[in-house]
């Protein structure tokens, strides 16, 4: 059977954590993610950002009572690098199953 | 959480508790069911009141203190989104389900005032609350909206019996019945999960 690649971009605990996270939620808020990852604040940036950057999320800021808001959304590309994430971790559960 | 490298099966138990995390996410205050069931309430046995005859007649119509309710159900919903963190496709779901509704039972008022059917536009008042309500008690999994839900539809039929401004009460009652008392219980689970998040208990 022939080993499918991890994205590497996926493949990093907190950043798996906040694309399954927003897999499930139409949107959430910066805070939601960080307190159901139990992240850092500074980390969480850094990953959120990394995950813009390979535009698997949208992030949308904004001022909610003079204070900063962000927001965060899944996109169909994240999503499509979700699905293959899976199904590539799917196959390499297999071969270890036969070896 | 750190960035390391791990497992699949740390990947996909990972996943699984993620998905469970925000699936399990909802915010619901309870007003929105107290502030339209106490409305409907006070509406419709006042309606009641001004319907008997002898009884007191009132110098206003008592449906026009919904829109108070709607500027107040304006105001509340401002206030809590501040505290509302994500949506979810549920969250999307139960809205599209509610403004269906709304405008449904603005249809059946509005054309069955200006057609003057008479009080047959009760009992279909209560078919309608009991559709929404069920279902939101079902994706909630929260049997009091059920509960209410089918309470409604009981006082439909009987409602159908009546035809009568007797039938104004049974409107009030399934208000109660769908509304106010869930609505209740859902403020209290409210509190008691916000007592938890603040101090841990």
């Amino acid at each position: 059977m022939e080993f499918k690649e991890l994205d590497p971009i996926l493949h990093a605990p907190l950043r798996l954590a906040v694309i399954s996270l927003l897999l499930s939620v139409k949107e959430a808020e910066f805070t939601f993610i960080k307190e159901k990852t139990n992240a850092t604040a500074g980390n969480l940036s850094v990953q959120i950002s990394k995950l813009k950057e390979a535009g698997y999320i949208e992030v949308t800021k904004q001022f909610r009572d003079n204070y900063p808001l962000t927001i965060c959304k899944i996109t169909a590309k994240g999503l499509t690098a979700f699905e293959n994430y899976v199904k590539a971790l799917q196959s390499y559960m297999l071969i270890s199953k036969n070896q | 959480m750190e960035d390391e490298r791990f497992s699949e099966h740390d990947s996909l138990e990972l996943i699984a508790r993620m998905i469970n995390q925000a699936k399990n996410y909802y915010y619901e205050s309870g007003l929105g069911a107290l502030l339209w069931g106490f409305t409907n309430l006070i509406c419709f046995t006042l309606a009641y009141i001004d319907a008997t005859p002898g009884g007191v007649k009132l110098p206003f119509n008592p449906f026009l203190l919904m829109i108070i309710t709607f500027v107040l159900q304006f105001y509340y919903d401002r206030k809590e989104a501040k505290f509302k963190h994500a949506s979810t496709y549920l969250d999307e779901v139960h809205k599209y389900i509610w403004i269906t509704f709304g405008v449904s039972v603005f249809i059946l008022t509005i054309a069955g005032a200006i057609a003057n059917v008479g009080y047959i536009v009760l009992p279909m008042l209560l078919l309608l609350f009991g559709i929404p309500t069920v279902i939101s008690g079902c994706i909630m999994k929260f049997k009091p909206f059920v509960i209410g839900g089918i309470i409604c539809w009981l006082l439909c039929i009987a409602a159908f019996f009546y035809k009568s401004y007797e039938t104004y009460l049974f409107v009030a009652l399934g208000s109660v019945a769908a509304w106010v008392i869930p609505g209740f219980i859902l403020r209290s689970r409210f509190k008691k999960n916000l007592l938890k998040q603040q101090h841990g208990v």
